[in-house]
């Protein structure tokens, strides 16, 4: 195929290097400002990006409402099963606070914190997850949810509120988990 | 139906609630009773013919319609119990009063009462098919919704599903009755009864749709939500095989992150430690030195046993072996500080390299920056291979 750059409008191609660079995934439900428009605009000439990322080594990956890319060259393993193997926890008690926590989900702190206030077990397990070491229930909320932003599962939407909207990423660890064969 | 109002009607209808409230709060100054009683009858006739009220002119009896009495119960979120069995109530006094109605015309008697009674119940039956409808939806959407117990969420949903069901099924009796009877409500030759078949016809015509489409929604809530179940139960399971260092044996974790297409890890630039650029201080480094010379010349003239220049000094420089110490620490038990201290002869280069383990095979290390190890009386946070 030949790629003409100009058709793939060079302002989106610097903020999807950008992306790229920033390992980050992009979003169609993302409220941030032109996050939406790289995804329509991947969208709508998704052959040609494909095309030219992979010529560098990045193919485009396309899921259910977001894009992401991977690196056909020395894939670190071990980085990425470190991650799941976090987000096997997080997942966990972010799915038993809340049995609706999902992709398109969206909540305030107070709303999460006072539900886990609530449950003694989840207290118990946010206790005993790694790398929160918190002095209270607000603290561990607040160390999760900072993890899901950085990890770019998540964004605040209203930051007078503290309201966090899951983006259609966080299906990238939901579909992985889900895929994971427990031999029984 | 209130809750279907336009947002015109809606300003209509508040403006009214206000001119009500202007009224009533006027209506005593006003100068005389015919006058009060002509405000008042304009504002109830507002209220009827914007349906907020209900007047029956046969008991003289003025109501909150079952339309506004549904639309502040929702509002007031008091909305959340069904009353299908009433229909079947309603179905069964409706054959009461029927045969009380062909009694009394066998007798050539004025079946005047029953008909107030057979109007009023026929009245009733679309408000309360709508009412119910709307409860089982608002009931079954804020469980799958909003309900962060999967129990309970389940049990509700399930709850939901036969509502709808008994409600098809009520909806169902209400056609058959209309049909059976339906010989009967053509010879009363009542206007007012024929017209609220008409409309009981038209809400169950209207309705049927919404009540498949809500069947089918609730089906699909539901297996929606046992997938989210089977997903609950299998989080649980990888978190106590996590906890029991079983995930890699138990599980095919390692094949499916072999296979996957991971996202690629942030491109970060490197920031160099400054040993590494010690060539930038080559020129500074040399000048000290010169300066330094200088200066023990200076002082071996005036003290010759102070200090012999000319001496050559061995620097033992010693290079560290990251990823050995690194593979040599997750080899022991203890922890890195004591590790480091047993392992390194110069203790005053164990904070450079406990923190440059630390930044380099982080992912590897466990941190609880609640513990303090003491080395020389510096403190240095547990860290602990995972």
């Amino acid at each position: 195929m030949l790629i003409d750059i100009k058709e793939l409008l060079p302002q989106h191609l610097q903020k999807i290097y950008q992306l790229i660079l920033r390992g980050e995934f992009i979003n169609e439900n993302s409220m941030k400002k032109g996050n939406n428009e790289i995804y329509e605009a991947i969208m709508s000439k998704e052959a040609e990006v494909r095309e030219y990322f992979g010529a560098i080594g990045y193919i485009l990956m396309k899921r259910e409402g977001y894009f992401y890319f991977a690196h056909d060259d020395a894939p670190n393993s071990v980085a990425a099963l470190e991650k799941m193997v976090d987000y096997i926890d997080i997942a966990s008690f972010l799915k038993m606070l809340d049995s609706n926590f999902s992709v398109g989900y969206m909540f305030r702190l107070e709303s999460i914190e006072n539900l886990l206030n609530a449950n003694i077990e989840l207290q118990e397990i946010v206790r005993q997850m790694k790398g929160i070491h918190a002095s209270s229930n607000r603290e561990s909320i607040e160390k999760i949810v900072e993890r899901l932003k950085k990890d770019g599962f998540i964004e605040e939407i209203n930051q007078a509120n503290g309201e966090y909207l899951v983006l259609n990423s966080y299906d990238y660890i939901e579909a992985f988990l889900n895929e994971v064969e427990v031999y029984e | 139906m209130a809750l279907h109002k336009n947002i015109l009607e809606i300003i209509q209808v508040q403006n009214s609630c206000k001119g009500v409230m202007q009224e009533l709060y006027n209506f005593d100054t006003r100068p005389n009773d015919t006058l009060r009683q002509s405000y008042k009858n304009a504002k109830i006739d507002e209220a009827i013919r914007l349906d907020i009220l209900e007047y029956d002119s046969y008991d003289d009896v003025l109501s909150l319609s079952a339309d506004t009495y549904e639309y502040y119960k929702t509002r007031l979120g008091h909305n959340n119990e069904t009353t299908i069995h009433t229909i079947d109530d309603k179905l069964h006094k409706l054959t009461i009063e029927l045969n009380y109605y062909n009694t009394r015309l066998a007798s050539y008697e004025t079946p005047e009462k029953e008909i107030r009674s057979i109007t009023k119940l026929l009245n009733q039956i679309p408000s309360l098919l709508r009412y119910n409808f709307y409860t089982i939806s608002s009931n079954s959407i804020f469980a799958f919704k909003n309900e962060p117990n999967f129990e309970i969420k389940m049990e509700k949903l399930t709850i939901s599903k036969g509502e709808i069901e008994q409600l098809i099924e009520a909806s169902q009796k209400i056609y058959s009755f209309l049909q059976e009877n339906h010989a009967i409500f053509k010879s009363m030759k009542h206007q007012r009864i024929n017209f609220l078949i008409l409309k009981i016809k038209k809400s169950m015509v209207e309705l049927e749709i919404s009540f498949r489409l809500l069947y089918e929604e609730i089906k699909n809530f539901i297996n929606k939500s046992i997938k989210d179940g089977a997903f609950i139960k299998k989080l649980q399971r990888l978190r106590e095989l996590k906890a029991q260092n079983l995930l890699l044996q138990k599980t095919d974790i390692e094949e499916k992150i072999a296979h996957q297409k991971a996202i690629s890890t942030p491109i970060r630039d490197k920031k160099i430690h400054p040993d590494d650029r010690i060539f930038d201080y080559i020129d500074t480094i040399e000048s000290i030195i010169t300066q330094r010379k200088i200066k023990l010349q200076d002082t071996k003239a005036q003290t010759p046993l102070s200090y012999d220049i000319t001496k050559e000094e061995s620097i033992q420089k010693v290079l560290y072996n990251y990823p050995k110490l690194h593979k040599a620490f997750l080899a022991q038990e203890d922890d890195l500080a004591t590790f480091l201290n047993k392992s390194i002869e110069d203790s005053s280069k164990i904070l450079g390299i406990f923190i440059r383990l630390l930044k380099n095979y982080f992912r590897a290390y466990e941190v609880d920056d609640s513990v303090f190890i003491v080395i020389d009386e510096r403190k240095y946070v547990q860290v602990r291979k995972k």
